[in-house]
């Protein structure tokens, strides 16, 4: 697409606002870019639209950096440390907990946990798209830092292990209402099964005239920070039609279910989300 | 202890002539760095952890093909974000549902909640509206503070590309962020379609 190729409103009298950013940042030449600069000089609405472009490099600039998850940082390592062991064979293996291992065999589990994930997209229904957020150390141990983990089915169960190291997901102390047993409990595995049934129970409640959103209990009960997580799940599309608190992979958290067209988009967060400080809801793990 | 101060080039020289560990500790010092990169082009951190590990991999094996006229941190970030356009590619062949976009513009109620939201919340979710040409070129240039001339070789592409996505993306990004809600005739700001995927 060229700079000027879509037409602007016939009455407005100001360049486009690709245009304008086009000249911020020094893409305009020649006759073009001093006719342009020539309208902003003279033009306060889009001296201000210039100038917002320059409070959007602020925000930008300003955007914190995010940490490494420790379970990254370990999974690296480990990949590392893996490439040197296998490039210097000679070298001999100072903890024995893990086997030289060729780098071949890095690309085999690789393509092995791949396969795992088609294989659990396939088992999908269309309809549906599973978004789980939130649950950095529990997704990431599931599929990417377990290379011995052989189970077919990629479910739940493997996580288990990794229980002690779920406290820094988090980031804050839970609710203790939160670790309430009585919640409903899915895995990975269950939570497809029932996403139909928590789509039916929305309807219903539309239907009752409850209106389109529910919310049982806990946190976000409280409209602003449904509001506040559900704008941090990316790419959330359509209206918002339940919100469930459950336990998901023993770990309390929320299920959004957005709807749009027939298509609905069932997303998990941590029930961090939405909090301030800011804890936004972070998709880690998509199966589609 | 061996040398902590080598540079950048000394580390890539030594690793290629045999050092093994002179790449983890290059690694080590840039890497939230690069994760920072990874994860907000993939959005998605399993993503971003898949694509780093791909490209540290690929780089520790090319590292003798590296040449100095570029900075070692220059020629990792070109591998890495190259590892994650690769991923997003590869994901955009996939035959998945298709996440429908919303149509022209945005609702003035949704900038206005965006608006009173906590700042960098909302410019991150802004960034992941963008298309993901859009959103590389800024998160070198804008947020990374690359030159343009380094993006434009991370990128592989002309620094005029690079320039244009970054205005596009930022007429975008001050639509989304609700920077321009006190001009008048709302209608000439709009910055075409929100397919995301405009300026490609």
């Amino acid at each position: 697409m060229t700079a000027g190729s879509r037409p602007a409103p016939p009455p407005s009298p100001h360049p486009h606002l690709d245009t304008l950013a086009d000249l911020d940042a020094g893409v305009l030449e020649g006759a073009e870019a001093d006719r342009v600069r020539a309208h902003v000089a003279g033009c306060a609405r889009c001296e201000q639209a210039v100038a917002a472009f320059e409070g959007v490099r602020a925000d930008l600039r300003a955007l914190p950096a995010p940490p490494m998850p420790a379970v990254v940082a370990a999974r690296l390592d480990s990949a590392l440390a893996d490439l040197r062991t296998a490039a210097t064979p000679s070298r001999p293996v100072a903890a024995a907990t893990r086997a030289p291992a060729p780098v071949a065999d890095l690309d085999a589990v690789r393509e092995r946990r791949r396969r795992r994930l088609s294989a659990a997209a396939m088992a999908v229904a269309a309809a549906f798209v599973l978004v789980v957020a939130g649950f950095s150390v529990t997704s990431l141990v599931r599929s990417g830092g377990n290379a011995t983990d052989s189970s077919a089915g990629g479910g739940g169960s493997a996580l288990e292990p990794g229980a002690a190291e779920q406290k820094d997901s988090a980031g804050a102390a839970p609710d203790p209402a939160a670790s309430d047993p009585a919640l409903p409990a899915y895995t990975s595995a269950t939570l497809r099964a029932h996403l139909a049934e928590l789509e039916q129970e929305s309807t219903a409640l539309s239907s009752a005239g409850a209106g389109e959103r529910s919310v049982l209990s806990g946190a976000m009960a409280d409209s602003a920070l449904r509001t506040a997580c559900a704008e941090t799940i990316p790419g959330h599309r359509g209206t918002l039609r339940v919100v469930r608190w459950i336990r998901y992979e023993g770990q309390p958290a929320y299920v959004f279910v957005f709807g749009e067209a027939g298509r609905r988009t069932a997303y998990v967060v941590g029930d961090q989300c939405g909090r301030t400080p800011a804890v936004p809801a972070t998709v880690l793990d998509t199966v589609r | 202890v061996t040398a902590p101060e080598r540079s950048d080039t000394e580390l890539l020289r030594a690793h290629a002539d045999g050092d093994p560990r002179a790449f983890e500790e290059l690694i080590h010092r840039h890497r939230d760095r690069l994760w920072a990169v990874a994860l907000r082009t993939m959005r998605e951190p399993e993503e971003a952890a898949d694509a780093l590990q791909d490209a540290l991999i690929s780089a520790y094996k090319a590292a003798g093909s590296f040449r100095a006229e570029s900075a070692v941190t220059t020629w990792l970030h070109r591998i890495v974000v190259n590892a994650c356009l690769d991923r997003i590619r590869r994901r955009q062949v996939r035959p998945t549902v298709p996440l429908p976009e919303e149509g022209p513009g945005e609702p003035v109620e949704r900038r206005d909640r965006m608006a009173e939201r906590d700042t960098a919340m909302a410019v991150e979710d802004a960034l992941g509206r963008l298309g993901t040409e859009q959103r590389a070129a800024i998160i070198l240039v804008d947020i990374e503070g690359y030159p343009v001339a380094d993006a434009a070789r991370i990128l592989g592409v002309a620094e005029g590309t690079v320039k244009s996505r970054c205005a596009r993306g930022r007429a975008r990004l001050a639509v989304l962020l609700g920077h321009l809600r006190n001009l008048d005739e709302p209608a000439a700001v709009t910055p075409g379609p929100a397919t995301g995927e405009e300026g490609r």
